[in-house]
C-alpha cells in the first residue's frame, strides 16, 4: 500500500497562475545566483562546497534506502520529498541543454561561415534545426493553423500540425528506422570476422555459435526430429543442447561479468560520494 | 522504490562491501599501496594513439550515450588520460556526445589534459561536438564523422546499446584500432566482435587507476577485490546449502513452513 504524499513546501509545486511563474522565475534567478556564487568564490571553497553538495545528495538516498518502511507501506519519512530532490536534479540538468544548443549551432555556423570542408552538411543541420524547431512550436501552440488551404491536387488542407508529423514521422522516424537496419548488415560482417576459424577458442566459439543458432530456427528442430524427446539421446537434440549452453554457459558468464560491473559502479559512487574521486575533473592527488 | 526493510540480506551485503572498499581506500591514502595485472586493452592506448599520429589521423572518443552517470563520467576518467597521451603526441581529438550536460565536462577533460601535456594551443571547442540526444541520429552522426575524418584510433567508452554495432562496424571499416568497454553486458559481444581490444566488466572501473596508478584508485580495485572474495563464499555457501537441502528433497525456492534455526541462515545465502 502506497502512503499518500503530504503536501507541503517541498512536495506541492503550483501549476497554474502567478505563483507557478514565480517559482519559475525564482528557481532560474536561484540558479543563476548558485552558478554566480561558485565562480566567485576561491577555488579551495569551492570544491568543499561541491563536495559538500555531493555528500548531501547522496546521503538522501541512502539514508531512504536504509531507513526502516512505515509497516504495511513502502515509504518512510524521507520517500515524500523523492520528487523535491528528483526536480532539482532536472533543474540542474536543464541548465546544461543551452549549452549543447550552443555548441551544436556554434560548430556548424562557424563551419558555414568559414566554408570548411563539407560546409554543406553543415547548412544541411542548421536548416533541419530551424524548421523542426519553428514547426514543433507552431505545432504546439497553433497546430489546426491551416497553412494550405483544400484544392487542387490537394484533398485536404495541411496544417502546422501536419507539417511538424510530415517532418517527425516522416523524416525523423524513418533516418532513425533506416539506421536500426543497418544492425542486421553489421552484425552479418561482425559475425562473419567472430566466426573465422583461426585458433581453438575461435573454434569453439564457432561451435557453440552454430549449435545454439540451429537450436533457435526450425531446421535445427527438423535436422535432430529423429531422436527421442525424452532419455539420454534427447541430449543431443539441437534444442537441448542449445538451451543449455545459453542456461549453462552463456548465463553464469554474462552474471559473473555483471557482479563486476555492479561493484565496480558501487565502488565509483562511493568514491564519488565521500569525494575520495582522484583524476581529471577532479582533485590531483599530491 | 526498493527499500533495505525489503530484503535486509542485501542490504547488510551492500553495507559491509562498501565499508570494505571504503578502509581499503583510506589504507591506500596512508601509504599501503597494492599493485594490480596488466589489462591488454589499456596497454594498447599508446600504441593506437601513436599510430594515429603516424598516419596524420585523430583519435575518437565516444563517452556512449547516457547523460552524467557513473559510466559516463568513468569513461571522461579514462579519456583524460588518453588525451593527454594524444596531446603529447601533438595529435587531434574529436569526442562527440549524445547529450548536453557531457558537453561542458568532455570539455574541460580535453582542456585538462591538453594544458597538463604542455600543449593547451591544440584545444579546440570543437573537438566536443554535441551530434544529437537521439540514439540513431547521434549514431548516424558519429558514423559520419568516421567516414569523413577517418580517425586510426577510436575509443568507444560508456553506456552503448543498439548502436554499439554500428559504430564498432563503421570505425572497424575505416581502419581504426578500437578500444572498447561497457557496463552493458548485452553490447559486449558486439564490441568483442568488432573491436581489437575489449576490457571486460569491472576492468572498466579499473581503468582509471591502472593508468593513473593514483593510490585511492588502486585501494578501491582492491577493496572490489576482497567483496568479490565475500561474494564468491557467499556463493559456495549458498550452493553447498541447495545442494545438501536438495539432496533431503527440500526446494530451497519452496521451503513453505519449514522451521529451523538454519532458516535465516539459508535465507541470507541461498535467497
Amino acid at each position: 500500500m502506497q502512503h499518500p504524499i503530504n503536501h507541503n513546501f517541498f512536495t506541492a509545486i503550483p501549476q497554474h497562475g502567478a505563483v507557478y511563474w514565480l517559482y519559475v522565475f525564482a528557481t532560474v534567478a536561484a540558479g543563476i545566483g548558485v552558478l554566480a556564487l561558485l565562480q566567485i568564490i576561491p577555488t579551495r571553497y569551492r570544491k568543499a562546497t561541491i563536495a559538500l553538495f555531493t555528500f548531501l545528495g547522496g546521503l538522501y538516498y541512502v539514508a531512504e534506502f536504509f531507513l526502516p518502511t512505515e509497516k504495511g507501506t513502502s515509504v518512510n519519512a524521507l520517500t515524500e520529498y523523492q520528487p523535491f530532490v528528483g526536480t532539482l536534479s532536472q533543474v540542474i540538468g536543464a541548465f546544461t541543454v543551452g549549452l549543447g544548443v550552443i555548441s551544436l549551432v556554434g560548430m556548424h555556423t562557424r563551419s558555414v561561415v568559414r566554408q570548411r570542408a563539407q560546409w554543406g552538411y553543415s547548412a544541411c543541420l542548421i536548416v533541419a534545426f530551424l524548421v523542426m524547431t519553428v514547426f514543433h512550436l507552431l505545432d504546439s501552440y497553433y497546430g489546426d493553423h491551416v497553412i494550405i488551404g483544400q484544392g487542387g491536387i490537394l484533398r485536404a488542407a495541411i496544417t502546422n500540425h501536419d507539417v511538424y508529423n510530415f517532418l517527425f514521422k516522416g523524416g525523423l522516424n524513418s533516418l532513425e528506422s533506416a539506421m536500426f537496419a543497418l544492425i542486421g548488415f553489421f552484425i552479418i560482417s561482425a559475425s562473419y570476422r567472430a566466426f573465422r576459424i583461426r585458433s581453438f577458442e575461435a573454434s569453439l566459439l564457432m561451435i557453440s555459435a552454430l549449435v545454439v543458432m540451429l537450436g533457435q530456427v526450425t531446421l535445427g528442430t527438423w535436422l535432430t526430429g529423429g531422436l527421442p524427446t525424452d532419455g539420454p539421446y534427447a541430449n543431443f537434440r539441437f534444442e537441448n543442447m542449445a538451451q543449455y549452453i545459453l542456461l549453462n554457459i552463456n548465463t553464469p558468464a554474462q552474471r559473473a561479468v555483471a557482479f563486476g560491473i555492479a561493484l565496480g559502479t558501487l565502488a565509483t559512487s562511493l568514491r564519488l560520494w565521500l569525494s575520495l574521486e582522484r583524476g581529471f575533473y577532479f582533485d590531483q592527488e599530491s | 522504490m526498493q527499500h533495505a526493510s525489503d530484503n535486509w540480506a542485501t542490504a547488510i551485503f551492500v553495507a559491509i562491501v562498501s565499508l570494505i572498499i571504503v578502509l581499503k581506500v583510506v589504507m591506500a591514502q596512508r601509504g599501503i599501496v597494492p599493485t594490480i595485472r596488466r589489462i591488454a586493452g589499456l596497454n594498447a592506448i599508446d600504441e593506437a594513439v601513436g599510430r594515429a599520429t603516424e598516419m596524420g589521423r585523430p583519435v575518437l572518443m565516444v563517452p556512449g550515450i547516457w547523460p552524467i552517470s557513473i559510466p559516463t563520467l568513468q569513461a571522461m576518467n579514462i579519456f583524460g588520460h588518453i588525451a593527454k597521451s594524444v596531446a603529447t603526441y601533438g595529435n587531434h581529438t574529436i569526442m562527440p556526445v549524445c547529450d548536453a550536460s557531457v558537453v561542458g565536462i568532455g570539455e574541460e577533460v580535453l582542456r585538462d589534459a591538453y594544458t597538463s601535456a604542455g600543449r593547451p594551443e591544440l584545444f579546440s571547442s570543437d573537438d566536443v561536438r554535441f551530434l544529437s540526444d537521439q540514439q540513431f541520429a547521434f549514431a548516424s552522426g558519429v558514423a559520419g564523422i568516421i567516414e569523413r575524418e577517418k580517425p586510426a584510433a577510436s575509443f568507444l567508452m560508456g553506456a552503448f546499446f543498439a548502436e554499439s554495432l554500428i559504430l564498432a562496424e563503421t570505425g572497424q571499416r575505416a581502419g581504426a584500432i578500437q578500444v572498447a568497454a561497457t557496463p552493458q553486458t548485452t553490447q559486449l559481444p558486439f564490441f568483442i566482435a568488432a573491436c581489437d581490444y575489449v576490457l571486460l566488466g569491472d576492468e572498466f572501473y579499473a581503468a582509471s587507476a591502472y593508468l593513473s596508478r593514483n593510490p585511492t584508485l588502486l585501494g578501491s580495485i582492491v577493496g572490489q577485490d576482497y567483496a568479490k572474495v565475500v561474494f564468491i563464499i557467499a556463493i559456495v555457501i549458498g550452493t553447498v546449502c541447495a545442494t545438501v537441502l536438495g539432496a533431503q528433497g527440500i526446494d530451497v525456492k519452496h521451503m513453505g513452513d519449514l522451521h529451523s534455526p538454519w532458516r535465516t541462515f539459508i535465507d541470507f545465502f541461498v535467497k
